[in-house]
């Protein structure tokens, strides 16, 4: 090996990383060359001095000093979560955020209710007008909550030809009457209901006690009546009118047969609506039996020339949508009343000729 | 912690490290926790980058910038090799960092009288060579010190690195490796290159080493 060689490996030599051959020619090249041996001897005093400077210490307060810093920026961490919270600056935008939000929930759920909402419209006239001919005699006994009725029975008379008409649902009557009577702890919404569908409920009163059933052009009579009255009688009218429908529940029967009359004065009233497009009608029937209850569902469809759109089984429930002849929902619900317990949902506002499509929810209730 | 730390077996990587309690409680948010790891290491950051950087004053306030930073950094410390070398390698990347600010700035600043000038072979002009006696009797310790320093600021950067870590603070060659990234035969290499141009420029300043 040439001493340029010898030097490079000098600091192997000295951490003894050498095969033991090498190493003997080095220690032998060493004891001879003084060129070598002068280079190692810097080599080992360079380490030596290096190894024996002094460790310096750290300035009076260092620890001090950093900490300051990690905790100012700490403080910087956490501030950002509660500046959100406390300081005004930022508190109002996140007020207005909320204020807004809070606003758009309220949208959405005036969205949602809006068919119960419509269905608190004012009473119609004529119900206080035929409650008050037939039902004085009967006894005013009754379960209906009269904070229930109170603003449905207080609207203004002016608005009632128009609201009627809007409000005119042939079949829901008995349905919502029903509900009302039987539950009358209930939310007021719900016992509104049957209120807000008076029409037919007079004359299924009338039918009730065996007059003579009233025709639409009598309806319509009374609806004129109905106009000139003043509408602070109709309280007073209206107590009877609930307690018939309370007689009404008690006899199943008598409510399917007083709502086959109701046929009769739909098309007269429907008249008037003819620009309302809504023609959906949900309805929920509660049935012991769900595959023996669609079955026959669909043979009482068939009974009624209802065409069977959609069917769907999701969940445990059935559903079934039909397109149904206006004039035909009043038959239709009196056979779905001998199927099970029909509530529903949501009234159409029908065309007089028009079809109007069914959707029937069928759940399990043994 | 232990002054000089075990060396990482290659092949059994578990790494038992007395600070981990405290970097999990920092990691969760206890400030306080930190000011520990603070005392426990900073002295040894704090020679790590004076000898890196030859300034004992703006080697504080490199310390002091490490530090910071590992706080920040601290939830990606995978706990995979010791906090301190974790440490030692944010401490030399700030040292590197300053030393180019600072060699920058002195570039567009005309270099003092005080400083040592290479010629064009490598040596340093300025430096006297005296010959005669030992160096400990021509210099005082503390001079002495300074001079080998001064040299170790001649290095290169990369062989400063290794020879910091390795010969004054004691790091085993897993552990710079770690910190430096490379192979430990490559940290081994370039010490080697390290020591020797120490040993040179030693001749060049302070005459016969002997």
């Amino acid at each position: 090996m040439t001493c340029n060689e010898i030097e490079n490996r000098l600091p192997a030599y000295l951490e003894d990383l050498l095969s033991p051959e090498e190493r003997k020619s080095i220690t032998g090249h060493l004891a001879s060359c003084p060129r070598c041996s002068r280079s190692f001897a810097g080599l080992k005093k360079a380490e030596e001095l290096v190894q024996g400077l002094g460790e310096v210490e750290p300035p009076p307060f260092f620890e001090q000093r950093i900490m300051s810093r990690v905790r100012e920026e700490a403080a910087q961490r956490q501030g950002i979560l509660r500046r959100l919270f406390y300081p005004l600056h930022i508190k109002i935008p996140i007020q207005a955020l909320a204020t807004l939000l809070v606003a758009v929930l309220a949208f959405h759920i005036y969205q949602t209710g809006e068919p119960e909402m419509k269905q608190m419209a004012p009473l119609p006239i004529p119900l206080t007008e035929l409650g008050k001919g037939k039902g004085t005699a009967d006894s005013p006994k009754t379960l209906v909550s009269p904070s229930a009725v109170t603003p449905v029975k207080r609207a203004p008379a002016g608005d009632l030809p128009e609201k009627n008409q809007r409000r005119f649902v042939a079949p829901p009557f008995e349905n919502g009457g029903k509900e009302g009577r039987m539950a009358d702890s209930r939310a007021p919404i719900r016992e509104e209901r049957p209120s807000a569908m008076k029409p037919a409920a007079p004359v299924m009163a009338a039918r009730e006690k065996d007059v003579p059933p009233v025709s639409a052009e009598a309806l319509d009579k009374a609806q004129e009546r109905a106009g000139k009255q003043d509408a602070d009688k109709a309280p007073e009218t209206l107590l009877p009118e609930q307690k018939r429908k309370e007689r009404m529940a008690d006899t199943g029967a008598a409510a399917g047969e007083s709502r086959k009359t109701m046929s009769a004065p739909s098309p007269s009233r429907i008249t008037a609506a003819a620009a309302i497009k809504r023609s959906v009608m949900d309805l929920t029937i509660q049935v012991r039996d769900t595959d023996v209850a669609i079955r026959e569902i669909e043979t009482r469809l068939g009974q009624v020339n209802a065409r069977i759109i959609e069917r769907q089984h999701r969940r445990g429930s059935e559903f079934l949508k039909a397109e149904i002849a206006t004039q035909n929902i009043a038959a239709l619900l009196d056979l779905l009343e001998a199927i099970g317990r029909v509530n529903l949902e949501t009234s159409p506002l029908v065309v007089p000729d028009g079809n109007v499509t069914v959707s029937i929810k069928i759940v399990s209730h043994p | 912690m232990p002054d000089n730390p075990d060396p990482v077996d290659a092949h059994n990587r578990t790494i038992a490290d007395d600070d981990a309690g405290f970097v999990a409680r920092c990691r969760r948010g206890e400030t306080e926790a930190f000011s520990v790891l603070v005392r426990r290491h900073q002295k040894k950051m704090l020679n790590v980058a004076y000898r890196m950087i030859g300034d004992y004053d703006e080697a504080c306030d490199v310390v002091q910038e490490a530090f910071l930073s590992a706080y920040r950094a601290i939830g990606k410390f995978r706990g995979d090799a010791r906090f301190s070398t974790w440490l030692c390698g944010i401490v030399l990347n700030h040292s590197r960092s300053h030393i180019k600010r600072k060699a920058a700035r002195s570039r567009r600043e005309a270099g003092s009288l005080d400083d040592p000038v290479k010629s064009k072979d490598g040596s340093f002009l300025n430096e006297p060579r005296s010959q005669e006696g030992s160096i400990v009797e021509r210099l005082e310790k503390r001079e002495l010190e300074a001079k080998v320093q001064e040299c170790i600021g001649f290095l290169d950067g990369e062989q400063r690195e290794v020879l910091v870590l390795r010969d004054i603070q004691g790091f085993s060659y897993e552990e710079i490796g770690v910190m430096l990234k490379l192979p430990a035969g490559t940290v081994k290499s370039r010490l080697f290159r390290a020591r020797s141009a120490l040993k040179d420029g030693l001749f060049r300043v302070l005459g016969d080493l002997r």
